[in-house]
């Protein structure tokens, strides 16, 4: 019975914060920590907001986020450079694909 | 480009990473915020670049995640720094070479003067050094104004002077006024004391024009040297007719006369000429402040020869005058021949010289009404003689003699007194 309070609880907040993103027009990235993801033509994608690294080869990227998975496939993947926000990939970019 | 070049400044190492979690170990590193960039993926290890100063934070992070690395190439100046710390002449002759530079650009090594018709610059250098100005000088110790002053006390005729330092180099610009030089040459007389105009040469009067002072002459008139052609006074009349006094002024006239010019010209059919042959020597000097040093001419057999000094100045950029040059002193043989006029070209050049002087004769205002110049050519010599006879100013400038006034005038003088 708790339990279910509890979860009741969280989805009203959640709801409340939705609405008011919605209303105020507030920047998604800012509120809910989400992810930027900037592809330049297919050879260069800029991923802002990201957490960690999960898996790295030469065919494929996995990025932890706050809310999901990223995984960009490619060929010769190459990290130009990575900092606590941002990270550059370069290399033939194939797909850019959201997990849970 | 600027990051670039700051990472090579702080150096930068090339890694290999292997072990247990390196994903672990990069999340750890940006965590730690330490920059991490080119990372690669290559059979199962992890290539990638950090600085020298993320690489001493590493050592708690590959504990944690029981990785080891391999250092693969190590780029930047600390690293360069350290192979070549045991050339220590190297280093000194690097920070030796900067202090010479320094040192040397605290000094005026080069002075440029522009504008400058009528003065020479060797003459406006000779100034400037009078005033303690000179090549060599600090530039500290300079100060524009001051020369700017000087130069417009010290010449006359500099109206406008600017004096401003570019590099090692001092450049003066400066403007004269050439108009008031002739106004000044003319004013020479003109300091209120009476003066005549007196014939310098024999001539007949072509033509005269009067402003101020009594004529003597007239068109058509010969004259003698000495002879006055205006004088400076002008005589009073009194009511009888007499001189009573006289109006001394500065005599002002224009007169043309018509006067003879003896041309006499005689040279010799054989000439010497000189006739390079072609071969050349050439020695380097140095020329460092004002110490010269030249180096023998090592293969010059021959004893004729004209010599021609290059001197190449040392200067980094437009402006920046090292007090060092180099010379190159060329020595060209020649061989003097002897050479025989014949008589065409023997005529042709004395018509030349005959046609320049009647050139500098123009350029003087004067003006060639005839010209009665034969050239007669032998075997052995050419001659040119005869005369020119010319239109010019004429006129020489003499201080009016006084006369006494006659003594009815001072009669007249006295009776004036009386009648007043």
């Amino acid at each position: 019975m708790g339990k279910r309070k509890q979860s009741k609880l969280s989805q009203v907040k959640e709801n409340v914060k939705s609405n008011l993103v919605e209303s105020l027009e507030l920047p998604m990235d800012i509120m809910y920590g989400s992810v930027i993801i900037t592809a330049m033509g297919r050879n260069q994608v800029l991923v802002e907001n990201y957490k960690g690294i999960i898996e790295y080869t030469q065919e494929k990227i996995r990025l932890q986020t706050k809310t999901c998975q990223v995984t960009i496939q490619g060929k010769r993947l190459l990290v130009e450079y990575y900092t606590n926000e941002e990270m550059k990939i370069t290399g033939y970019i194939q797909g850019i694909i959201y997990g849970t | 480009m600027l990051i670039d070049k700051l990472k090579y400044l702080q150096g930068y190492v090339k890694i290999k990473l292997s072990g247990y979690a390196p994903e672990r170990f990069l999340n750890l590193c940006s965590n730690h915020n330490i920059l991490i960039w080119n990372l690669e993926y290559e059979e199962d290890n992890y290539v990638f670049c950090i600085s020298v100063r993320g690489l001493k934070q590493l050592k708690p992070i590959l504990k944690k995640t029981r990785t080891t690395f391999v250092i693969l190439e190590r780029t930047g100046l600390p690293f360069l720094m350290r192979r070549y710390r045991k050339r220590k002449l190297f280093f000194a002759g690097i920070v030796l070479c900067c202090g010479l530079l320094y040192g040397m650009s605290l000094f005026v090594w080069r002075i440029e003067i522009n504008g400058n018709l009528h003065e020479t610059d060797s003459n406006i250098l000779k100034f400037l050094e009078e005033n303690k100005v000179y090549h060599g000088l600090p530039k500290s110790k300079i100060d524009c104004e001051e020369i700017e002053e000087e130069l417009r006390a010290g010449f006359g005729d500099i109206i406008w002077a600017s004096a401003k330092l570019e590099g090692t180099m001092l450049i003066i610009d400066v403007q004269e006024n050439l108009a008031t030089n002739q106004q000044a040459a003319e004013q020479e007389g003109a300091d209120g004391a009476p003066s005549d105009l007196v014939a310098d040469k024999p001539a007949t009067i072509y033509s005269i024009l009067t402003r101020q002072g009594t004529p003597y002459v007239e068109k058509g008139s010969k004259v003698e040297p000495g002879d006055i052609l205006v004088e400076g006074k002008n005589p009073v009349y009194n009511d009888s007719e007499e001189i009573s006094s006289y109006q001394y002024c500065v005599s002002d006239a224009d007169i043309l006369g018509i006067t003879e010019y003896q041309y006499e010209d005689h040279f010799s059919m054989s000439y010497e000429e000189k006739a390079y042959t072609g071969k050349e020597s050439g020695a380097w000097g140095v020329r460092l402040f004002s110490m010269q040093v030249k180096f023998p001419h090592f293969f010059r057999k021959f004893t004729d020869y004209d010599t021609i000094t290059d001197e190449y100045d040392m200067k980094i950029g437009d402006t920046f005058y090292l007090p060092l040059a180099f010379t190159k002193e060329t020595a060209k043989e020649y061989r003097t021949e002897r050479k025989q006029y014949t008589k065409n070209e023997a005529e042709q050049a004395a018509k030349a010289k005959l046609d320049q002087f009647c050139e500098e004769l123009t350029q003087k205002g004067v003006q060639i009404m005839e010209n009665n110049v034969m050239i007669v050519t032998d075997t052995k010599s050419c001659t040119a003689s005869g005369t020119l006879t010319v239109i010019e100013p004429i006129g020489e400038r003499k201080a009016t003699a006084a006369t006494d006034i006659p003594q009815e005038g001072q009669m007249e003088h006295g009776s004036d007194g009386e009648n007043n």
